[in-house]
């Protein structure tokens, strides 16, 4: 089983009055194919973690390999275009242009690779099928219903065709019957070899995963 | 191009224009605001254009038709210094349509009723003039009529309108009388117009026959005023001296005004400046506009840009995209406002009844004037947009 993730010892202080150290030497690795769920309270450093792993922020100590390849040696200029090319985002806020289709939004995944709008359209209609809404690509965020919204989301994390997708509070904003049916699109995905990285506070919700971990103060610790 | 900064410029500009449409309202006015600045840099170069055109115009109407001709003063000279017959050996230079001498008259009193002990009114400036003097001025009655050679040895006067209502001479036809120091004069004519000078509307004049008879000789304090055809008045100046008097043509100072193109000039130059620089705040203000709407735009999308970022944008994909956003604002300002210039420019020629200047270049600068400042103005909010960070972008 090849490791997709691997965190050793990674500590993450920022440099506030206080010196705030949101996580404290955490190791972890993540593997082709794991539905890894990270539960914890909130400010236990959930979403720091799911940043660096995202490239999104740097540890200030220990090692981070994404795919085997250092993430501590790369520019910013590779730290971006691996962040586009292996890392898929779904956010609990769906984060979706409002004023763009659907279509249009997916499309956004593989902008910044390089990508024909030809090539592009094609993958995105394909992330818009696999979650159910090829129907929908030409309707505009705002006429759809909040899972719905959410299923857009998860096309565009993967449209690219990432690694790994990291899902920040994905069912924080539905009602339980919409995030019922969102983590079971999910399962599926997984299922069908989708790496995936959940973090969540509701322990039910991280009870799906094949893994969990979790996390207090900045410490993570794999539950059994 | 690297493989890092892969991205097609086309989608690039494609995110840009549905950047443009996405706040349309914003957007809409923001072109109207630098439509609105460049408009008025278009329409000030094109009045200004026309203006000059019409001071051109107007300038060439009263070209340098009038030569002045004045005695050098001779010590111990007690003779009128014009020859009498000088006005008819002028007359006959080619290219002379009139001529008349004139002088001030030393007066101390003019009114309305006789005897006075002192002025009705304030003295008002009183001139001895030949017959020739009205043709010379163009000056065109209220009523009444001129005097000619067979008045010029009577007391009679012509007065200015504004004159005449402080003498209280309504009509010349009634020949009223008024006095100057006490003699009395008949007020033949009342002058509303003159094309080639204020003196007349103002003044109270006289034939100078009758003047030097009563006041004596003007020495030299006359002048001869001389009304020539356009573009003769160089050719009449070279020889007027020397029609008046032969033997002495040194003894007489000619006199014309700047060629037209001088004085012209110096007004174009100096109406030009401060248009431009009316035109210049204009376009200022619009690119305040888009640089107020850019930095709103950016404040607003700081959630889009941290998707942006997560999903690989570099930070100079992100200024591109906004400094892009606001060229195209001003390219569609700057095409709106060529035009809008273009209309006021038409409109106020039409009102004021010039023949509107547009200079060719003034079409196409608008849009190419709207991308700079569009692009001037973006360059502070893109700079913004581009160091925000994602994770501090997802946090707010």
């Amino acid at each position: 089983m090849t490791a997709v993730v691997e965190l050793r010892g990674v500590s993450r202080e920022y440099e506030d009055k206080r010196g705030t150290i949101a996580l404290r030497n955490c190791t972890l690795t993540v593997n082709d194919g794991d539905f890894l769920t990270v539960v914890g309270p909130s400010g236990s450093g959930k979403t720091t973690l799911l940043n660096i792993v995202g490239l999104l922020d740097s540890p200030t100590s220990g090692s981070y390999a994404l795919r085997g390849s250092d993430t501590s040696s790369m520019s910013e200029k590779i730290r971006s275009r691996t962040r586009g090319e292996m890392v898929g985002f779904v956010f609990q806020s769906f984060q979706l242009l409002e004023q763009r289709s659907c279509l249009e939004n997916v499309m956004l995944a593989d902008l910044y690779t390089g990508a024909s709008e030809r090539d592009s359209r094609s993958n995105a209609l394909r992330a818009l099928e696999s979650v159910g809404l090829a129907d929908r690509a030409g309707s505009l965020p705002t006429e759809l219903s909040g899972g719905q919204r959410q299923r857009v989301a998860i096309a565009r994390a993967l449209a690219g065709d990432p690694a790994i997708l990291l899902c920040d509070e994905p069912t924080g904003n539905l009602d339980s019957r919409t995030a019922e049916s969102i983590l079971a699109l999910f399962l599926a995905l997984n299922e069908t070899g989708a790496t995936i990285m959940l973090i969540t506070h509701d322990r039910a919700v991280a009870s799906l995963g094949n893994r969990r971990v979790e996390m207090l103060d900045g410490v993570l610790s794999e539950a059994v | 191009m690297s493989s890092v900064s892969r991205i097609h410029v086309l989608r690039l500009i494609g995110e840009a224009m549905a950047g443009i449409t996405q706040k349309s309202s914003r957007s809409t006015l923001t072109i109207i605001g630098t439509a609105l600045g460049i408009g008025s840099f278009i329409a000030v170069l094109g009045v200004t254009s026309s203006a000059n055109s019409q001071i051109s115009e107007e300038f060439a109407a009263v070209e340098a038709t009038q030569v002045t001709v004045q005695p050098v003063a001779s010590p111990g000279s007690s003779t009128r210094d014009f020859p009498s017959g000088s006005e008819f050996a002028v007359d006959s230079i080619k290219g002379v349509r009139a001529a008349a001498i004139w002088w001030d008259l030393p007066v101390e009193s003019v009114g309305a009723f006789a005897p006075i002990s002192s002025s009705d009114i304030s003295t008002p400036r009183v001139i001895a003039a030949s017959p020739g003097y009205w043709a010379t001025v163009g000056a065109t009655l209220y009523s009444g009529r001129f005097y000619d050679d067979f008045l010029a040895d009577k007391p009679v006067a012509i007065v200015g309108l504004q004159i005449a209502k402080q003498l209280h001479v309504e009509d010349a036809a009634e020949q009223p009388v008024i006095f100057i120091d006490g003699v009395p004069f008949s007020v033949i004519g009342i002058v509303d117009n003159a094309a080639n000078s204020n003196a007349p509307l103002s003044a109270v004049v006289v034939p100078d026959v009758f003047a030097e008879a009563m006041f004596g000789d003007p020495g030299d304090q006359a002048t001869m005023t001389i009304d020539t055809d356009r573009g003769a008045s160089d050719v009449v100046a070279q020889q007027v001296a020397l029609a008046i008097d032969p033997k002495h043509p040194e003894s007489y100072r000619v006199l014309k005004p700047p060629p037209p193109s001088v004085v012209r000039d110096k007004i174009s130059s100096s109406t030009q400046g401060l248009f431009f620089a009316l035109a210049a705040i204009g376009v200022i203000v619009g690119a305040v506009g888009i640089a107020n709407s850019s930095l709103i735009s950016v404040m607003s999308r700081i959630p889009e840009i941290g998707l942006r970022r997560s999903l690989g944008a570099l930070p100079r994909h992100i200024a591109a995209q906004f400094l892009i956003e606001a060229a195209v604002r001003g390219v569609l300002g700057g095409a709106l406002g060529a035009n809008v210039g273009i209309v006021a420019v038409a409109v106020v020629a039409l009102s004021q009844r010039w023949t509107a200047v547009v200079e060719p270049w003034s079409i196409f600068a608008g849009p190419i004037l709207g991308a700079v400042v569009g692009l001037a103005a973006g360059l502070y909010p893109a700079r913004r947009a581009s160091q925000i960070e994602p994770v501090e972008a997802f946090r707010l």
